[in-house]
């Protein structure tokens, strides 16, 4: 009989799942936890990431899952901490990410409902909008139990966040190991995801094989899945078209010579224009225009197959003609024999040059911005600057408003994982603490080396910027770049859109970011000049340290980035603004 | 002029085809465009306005009031359209966020985007009078860049 304690099990539960990171802020009451880690983390090799809020670790526990594949761990102490961590996990809700969150409990004949207690608070409740799956541990045999079942909803059916509720004395409970041993993975959840049903995968074949104009379109379901190659294969022997959605981006390299870059007249246009559409794992939200035309054919004229590991996902914005519920890899790689059995390979559709060609055009005038020398900087060139500084294979993160459309025009993304940005929350304040966890996850992976780099908006940098003491404690040099407009840009410009420039509570003050990165052990720079900004990304990078790039941008060009009119038009539909003055 | 009045469309095909800009971004188009204006009663307009024109290599043959057969038709209330021709609303922005519902195929449409931009810039230029409520968006016309 080997008695330990609760949260020792707790601990030796995560070790078995392999987790290399619990992201959290110390509590009294999570103490056990990371007193356990502290004992049987080191040779594990599980650490307790310290982070300056319970919000930054959420979305490390996020960015961790986005780039490993593999689960991240985060935890807040009880009542504030667990609160605190809400915000975080929200925008991994949104996007499927699978994150297991913790939050330390008081007793448990103190709590539901709570009746005094300071830092009370009922838990379960206030995480159920954002978590897929929770469970208050109530004694600490079911510690293993529910443990397991926390990593097999995380990552069963469409990912997503859960949450365990640990109440202090289930922590420090004695439990007998070898009765409710901590077991390994394959014991408790499917590692193989389930297959399509082999009758409807022909039937998909034969739609793609008789289609004239096939088109993909992958979400973030790909990602997830590990899916991208067979994505591509199946897009390059078929000739079809590849979209993305926005949160997906990374799927396809957006040079490959048949991706069309999301949202841009040439992929409206090749959605628009298929005969065929194949939907990989995704949803269609309101940046795929919720499959609706003009963006997408005609209902009844176009075809529609959807992949989706989810059967609640099939036709949730747009009827389709054939759905399949399985995961995205091995769906595509029984499509892609299915279809060569029925077609020979074939060439792109002809229609696919005009829609790079509307592609080009869309892009040329923001690359001819991208060359702009104007002072104040033309946020354009920022982005033009940035990107053509990093390789290919860097991991960006992406946050802020208007920063995040300015970005999306030239910051082109090329490979799977590597693009971190909140797509269907649009969630402020990700960017640092993704950033971090980018590195780490990057570092674990065995690629210490690939530069990380954050490009944020000044508004959205203020949500989480003291992680970058994290970021120096932790030895992660990510390189953030703060286009500094001393507003909160996509606000304004949407106030002096629509509101008559009856700006309300949208302007910042000038703050000096770079001195605030130096304050905290980090590389700071300010730039206002924009032949100044590849010199000083490169002294960013050689600093080894976290760095902050502080570039002063022209407010008024920021304000207004071209795209902003239809995003206000998607977000406001159906909401005449009547002005009475 | 009021929009779409025998002189506003003439004034629109002799603006056109003097744009060298313009006539040199559409010279592989052989395109025909139905524009429906529709009636908005409530703020005064009464009356839907349907206007056609040729694009042809370089130039606009000609511009019709009524009904023909054509490659695209673009349909949407008259607001809509006073926003285009203010510069409120992009035309491109327009048929994407539904504003103006379309027919024919999107994917030539938007081939011809920067055309489209050129054309609303060029209408810009000519001095516009609306219907009904409208009436307080009339405007001079600006110079062309």
């Amino acid at each position: 009989m080997a008695e330990i304690m609760g949260a020792e099990l707790l601990v030796k539960c995560l070790i078995k799942e392999g987790v290399r990171y619990v992201f959290g802020v110390p509590g009294d009451q999570c103490n056990p936890i990371t007193d356990a880690i502290y004992r049987f983390g080191k040779d594990a090799g599980l650490e307790f990431v310290m982070t300056r809020h319970e919000q930054a670790a959420a979305h490390m526990a996020d960015a961790w899952a986005r780039v490993t594949g593999r689960p991240g761990v985060c935890l807040g102490t009880v009542g504030p901490g667990v609160a605190d961590l809400v915000p975080g996990v929200y925008p991994a809700y949104a996007d499927s990410i699978p994150i297991v969150v913790l939050g330390a409990q008081n007793q448990t004949w103190r709590c539901y409902p709570e009746h005094g207690s300071m830092q009370a608070l009922d838990q379960i409740p206030l995480m159920t909008p954002v978590t897929k799956w929770r469970a208050m541990v109530n004694c600490g045999r079911r510690i293993p139990h529910l443990v397991q079942w926390a990593f097999r909803a995380a990552l069963s059916g469409r990912p997503g966040p859960v949450y365990l509720d640990l109440p202090s004395d289930v922590l420090c409970e004695l439990v007998d190991e070898d009765e409710y041993p901590p077991l390994l993975p394959y014991h408790y959840r499917a590692l193989q995801p389930a297959a399509g049903d082999p009758e409807l995968i022909a039937q998909a074949a034969d739609m793609l094989a008789n289609a004239d104009r096939p088109l993909l379109h992958a979400g973030g379901g790909v990602l997830r899945s590990a899916a991208w190659q067979e994505f591509i294969e199946l897009a390059e022997y078929l000739g079809a078209a590849m979209t993305t959605s926005l949160g997906a981006r990374g799927v396809v390299p957006e040079d490959h010579p048949l991706c069309l870059i999301p949202s841009s007249y040439g992929a409206l246009g090749a959605q628009a224009a298929a005969d065929v559409v194949l939907l990989v794992g995704g949803r269609l939200g309101d940046l795929d225009f919720w499959g609706r035309p003009p963006a997408w054919g005609e209902y009844g004229q176009q075809k529609w197959i959807q992949i989706d590991i989810s059967g609640e996902s099939i036709g949730l914005n747009r009827p389709v003609d054939l759905g399949i519920v399985g995961d995205a890899k091995a769906c595509l790689r029984a499509l892609l024999s299915a279809v060569k059995e029925r077609t020979p390979r074939r060439q792109e559709w002809a229609e696919i040059t005009d829609a790079r060609e509307a592609m080009e055009g869309w892009l040329s005038g923001y690359r001819e911005l991208g060359q702009c020398d104007d002072v104040p900087i033309h946020p354009l060139r920022l982005m033009q600057e940035v990107r053509s500084f990093f390789p290919r294979n860097a991991i960006v993160s992406v946050d802020g408003g208007n920063t995040a459309v300015w970005a999306f025009y030239l910051n082109r993304i090329y490979e799977p994982r590597t693009f971190l940005w909140p797509a269907d929350s649009g969630h402020l304040g990700t960017g640092v603490p993704y950033a971090i966890a980018g590195k780490l996850a990057a570092k674990a992976l065995g690629h210490p080396d690939t530069p990380v780099y954050c490009i944020t908006g000044d508004g959205s940098f203020g949500f989480n910027g003291i992680e970058l003491e994290t970021a120096r404690r932790m030895n992660a040099p990510i390189v953030i770049i703060i286009a500094n407009d001393s507003a909160w840009g996509m606000i304004k410009g949407g106030q002096k859109l629509v509101y008559n420039e009856r700006y309300t509570g949208v302007d910042l003050s000038p703050v000096r970011y770079d001195l605030f990165a130096q304050a905290l052990g980090c590389y700071g720079e300010r730039v206002t000049e924009p032949d100044q900004i590849r010199p000083a990304l490169q002294r960013a990078v050689d600093s080894g340290l976290p760095a902050v790039l502080d570039v002063v941008v022209d407010s008024e060009i920021n304000l207004v980035p071209p795209d902003l009119e239809i995003l206000d038009g998607l977000w406001m539909e159906g909401c005449e603004i009547q002005p009475r003055c | 002029m009021k929009l779409g009045s025998p002189e506003y469309l003439e004034e629109v095909k002799r603006r056109s085809n003097a744009d060298a800009t313009y006539c040199e971004m559409i010279k592989d188009e052989h395109e025909s465009y139905t524009l429906v204006i529709q009636a908005e009663p409530k703020k005064g307009v009464n009356e839907t306005l349907t206007i056609g024109f040729q694009v042809d290599h370089g130039q606009i043959p000609e511009i019709w009031i009524g009904e023909r057969p054509t490659t695209f038709t673009l349909a949407g209330p008259y607001g809509v359209w006073v926003d285009i021709l203010r510069g409120v609303l992009g035309p491109n922005k327009a048929f994407t966020m539904r504003k103006l519902k379309i027919k024919g195929n999107f994917l030539q449409l938007l081939k011809g985007a920067d055309s489209t931009i050129r054309w609303v810039e060029i209408l810009r230029t000519i001095p516009t009078e609306f219907e009904g409520e409208y009436a307080q968006y009339n405007f001079e016309g600006q110079e062309l860049i």
